[in-house]
């Protein structure tokens, strides 16, 4: 049994687990103890020790208070967004009571949740004291930690009491070892509010990039005065006498046409341009006969037209195919010959 | 205050010792465990890897079978998720004693199925790099979420409750933390300290500790229920044949119990058997976790009952054809293995009193049931899917080996998270052991 003289210390005393502790604590309040400065520390919680200290944060408000804020969010959200984006979608109002009923639950159980346990972290911290922890504890004991701060005449009265309460040992912690974490922790939880609060303004100022401008800055219907001009270049479709004049299809145009027109043309037109490739004969129109002359004497220009467009079953191929291709395959088509018709008159 | 004997007092270094065994010793073949399990997950990584630069052709999805095994994969998991809730929420709500080794093993399998079925998510989406589409914010495309679409209550309800499995898997762990800070040396110390919060084991602390677990634990339960509602209501609110149906949220809420228990007996078993943990899970808990079984049995066979036999008297035709597709047609081979696997076998054996007591044979039919209830969410998604209304579009559909791959990768992350969680944290939450020893009353 430990005698510890030092008057201006922190008490630890070390318990059997099994050790009443309810009496210890009754003998300690009446020698003068306040309830306050002691602490009991244990490896469970101990049923029967009310410790009289009254909680800083209560736990219950605050969860119901973060219940009712996710009940607002989930409202922001199922309301708010409908509103400010009235889309139709599957027969439902705008405002669908159902859904606003499940969403709010959701986020009502998600910040309640949440609200409880960083009360509970920040409570944590705000109780945790300066590791007075001998491994014992841990190992089935319970330890008293009487702050013996102004009860100097008493420490002697407590230690004896202590000992005939069958204390197993008795330390004493001097205020100096026992304190100075205090100013580091809380200098440390200061460098922690800077960090969030900087954090916070970042995540604020990042918000700034989230504009609406799209729906504010300058566009055009498709009908809507002034018209503006096609970009320059630009070939009118319906017009033809206003296309380009029919380019010079040098030799290496022809082959670069063959290519393309082996890739989307044979399935339906045929190797050789007869209208009677693999696929024709399911199809409901036969394909044209390339070779067939009335196809030879139209102009490059029509030819174009024609593979721009399409026409009847056929599909057009101006998203296929660039323009410089759709020339390319006309010029090959131009050179396109029945065996038994080489020059292609009637 | 009740006082322990001074016998249990000289228990509570044995449980310190054992319950930390696991985190200081390992045993070689730990290593070619994980090793084995990583080239698995390896496997898993590169098909999506490839599915992602060759895009979702490589799943065998087509109209009209648009969901597949991943979704199906998703539901099984958010299902499994439910072990650790149910357990360990409903078990300390109704102050089950017996619920003190158990808890821990099943809220660690919350948190880890909850990740994976949150991976299932990505899997299913094409372009996945884009999947912040999904992210309500102000934004400049103009694309708000709908929340009318369930897809939408899907993804806030699982949010929720990753985010609640969490902390509530983290809230008793917070004085274990504070134990292994004080026992466990080298690179784990840091981080012991950071998340033990400063606990110290005042009163003032386990009062707020308690109330706060008080306050999460009734919270959670009724998360637990409405997540797999919700994920029911995905399928009840369309009008597919076979989907369109008021049972699915209750059906789907008793299923995902019956898994997630499943899934805790296997844990229970496997752990129990290599960290030797026989002093603290006995073979009453097995007998207890089969009686839990048995429950969810009865209560999911008479909801698939009462769900087959609707479709079946008002013949609806097109429901029909779904109905009998899986009872007499294409998908009856799986059908009946998994009635067999999720209802008859465990509804024979478990209830034998004997049965229930040997560990191997429950740990067994936990894994039929997990196995049944798999075949049983593929079989929910694909015959509905299958036989449309229009008859000309029927067709079928059977995983490609891109999605078999991410399916078994899945799995054996989920494994080996669980693996490396053991060396990280006590499967069997130390303090409440203790708590159990000295209140409880536990049996030695």
């Amino acid at each position: 049994m430990a005698d510890v003289s030092n008057d201006d210390a922190t008490l630890v005393a070390l318990f059997a687990l099994s050790t009443p502790l309810k009496p210890v604590l009754e003998q300690l309040q009446r020698a003068g103890v306040p309830m306050g400065s002691i602490e009991v520390i244990s490896p469970l919680p101990l049923q029967g020790i009310e410790m009289s200290r009254p909680p800083r944060m209560p736990l219950y408000g605050l969860t119901i208070l973060g219940g009712l804020a996710g009940i607002g969010l989930g409202v922001f959200f199922t309301v708010g967004t409908a509103l400010f984006y009235p889309l139709m979608t599957g027969g439902k109002p705008i405002v669908a009571p159902p859904v606003v009923g499940i969403i709010a639950f959701e986020n009502m159980m998600l910040l309640a949740i949440v609200t409880t346990f960083v009360t509970l972290v920040l409570r944590l911290r705000v109780t945790g004291r300066p590791p007075p922890r001998d491994p014992r504890i841990d190992d089935g004991a319970v330890a008293l930690s009487i702050d013996m701060d102004a009860r100097a005449a008493q420490s002697a009265v407590v230690q004896t009491l202590l000992n005939e309460a069958g204390a197993l040992k008795i330390t004493s912690l001097l205020k100096e070892r026992a304190r100075p974490p205090a100013p580091v922790a809380a200098k440390q939880s200061e460098t922690g509010i800077w960090l969030w609060l900087g954090c916070a303004l970042a995540t604020l100022c990042s918000l700034n990039a989230c504009s609406q401008d799209m729906e504010t800055q300058a566009s055009y219907q498709s009908q809507e005065a002034p018209r503006r001009h096609s970009p320059p270049g630009s070939i009118p479709l319906q017009s033809r006498a206003a296309h380009p004049a029919s380019p010079v299809m040098p030799a290496d145009q022809r082959v670069a046409g063959q290519r393309v027109f082996q890739i989307n043309c044979v399935p339906c037109h045929g190797p050789s341009g007869g209208g009677d490739g693999p696929v024709a004969g399911y199809l409901r129109d036969m394909p044209k006969n390339l070779q067939a002359s009335h196809v030879q004497r139209r102009s490059a220009e029509d030819l174009y037209a024609v593979v721009t467009e399409g026409k009847d079953s056929m599909p057009p191929f101006r998203g296929e195919l660039s323009a410089a291709e759709r020339w390319a395959v006309v010029a090959y088509v131009k050179t396109l010959r029945a065996p038994d018709n080489p020059t292609g008159q009637p | 205050m009740t006082t322990p004997a001074p016998a249990e007092e000289h228990q509570i270094p044995k449980i310190n010792r054992d319950l930390l065994a696991p985190l200081v010793t390992t045993h070689w073949s730990y290593f070619l465990l994980v090793g084995a399990l990583a080239c698995l997950v390896a496997a898993g990584a590169g098909a999506w890897s490839y599915q992602f630069r060759t895009g979702i052709g490589r799943t065998n999805l087509h109209p009209p079978v648009f969901w597949g095994v991943y979704i199906a994969s998703f539901i099984f998991w958010v299902g499994a998720s439910h072990s650790g809730t149910f357990i360990s929420g409903v078990l300390r709500l109704t102050k089950a004693e017996w619920r003190r080794p158990i808890t821990r093993i099943a809220e660690l399998m919350t948190s880890i199925s909850l990740m994976i079925a949150t991976l299932f998510v990505f899997y299913h989406l094409g372009r996945v790099w884009r999947w912040y589409y999904l992210i309500p914010y102000p934004n400049q495309r103009e694309i708000w979420p709908n929340f009318r679409s369930p897809l939408m209550w899907d993804a806030m309800a699982v949010f929720t409750y990753a985010t609640a499995s969490t902390i509530y898997l983290y809230l008793p762990l917070i004085p274990d933390f504070a134990l292994m800070r004080d026992r466990i040396e080298g690179w784990r110390k840091p981080l012991y300290r950071a998340l033990s919060l400063g606990w110290q084991g005042t009163q003032q602390q386990w009062q707020v500790l308690e109330t706060a677990m008080r306050i999460i634990t009734p919270l959670i339960v009724m998360v637990m229920v409405s997540v797999h509602s919700i994920v029911g209501w995905d399928f009840g609110v369309s009008l597919v044949p076979a989907w369109h149906s008021t049972i699915f949220a209750p059906y789907f809420v008793v299923g995902a119990v019956h898994s997630g228990v499943g899934l805790v007996v296997i844990g229970m078993y496997v752990l129990r058997k290599i960290y030797h943990l026989e002093d603290y899970i006995g073979r009453e808990h097995f007998d207890k976790m089969g009686k839990l079984l048995l429950l969810t049995t009865l209560g999911l066979a008479y909801l698939y009952f009462a769900e087959l036999l609707t479709i079946w008297y008002g013949n609806i035709p097109d429901h029909r054809w779904v109905v009998d597709a899986l009872l007499t047609g294409a998908f009856a081979g799986p059908f009946w293995f998994m009635v067999g696997c999720i209802y008859v076998i465990p509804l024979i054996t478990l209830t034998l009193p004997a049965f229930r007591h040997w560990p191997l044979g429950v740990m067994f039919i936990g894994l039929l049931i997990n196995i049944g209830m798999y075949i049983e969410r593929v079989l929910l998604i694909v015959p509905p899917l299958a036989y449309p209304r229009l008859p000309f579009n029927w067709d079928s559909y059977a995983p490609s080996w891109v999605e078999m791959t991410i399916v078994v990768g899945s799995l054996a992350l989920a494994v080996l998270l669980y693996v490396l969680a053991v060396k990280f944290v006590p499967i069997i939450s130390i303090w409440e052991e203790k708590e159990g020893l000295v209140h409880g009353g536990r049996q030695q």
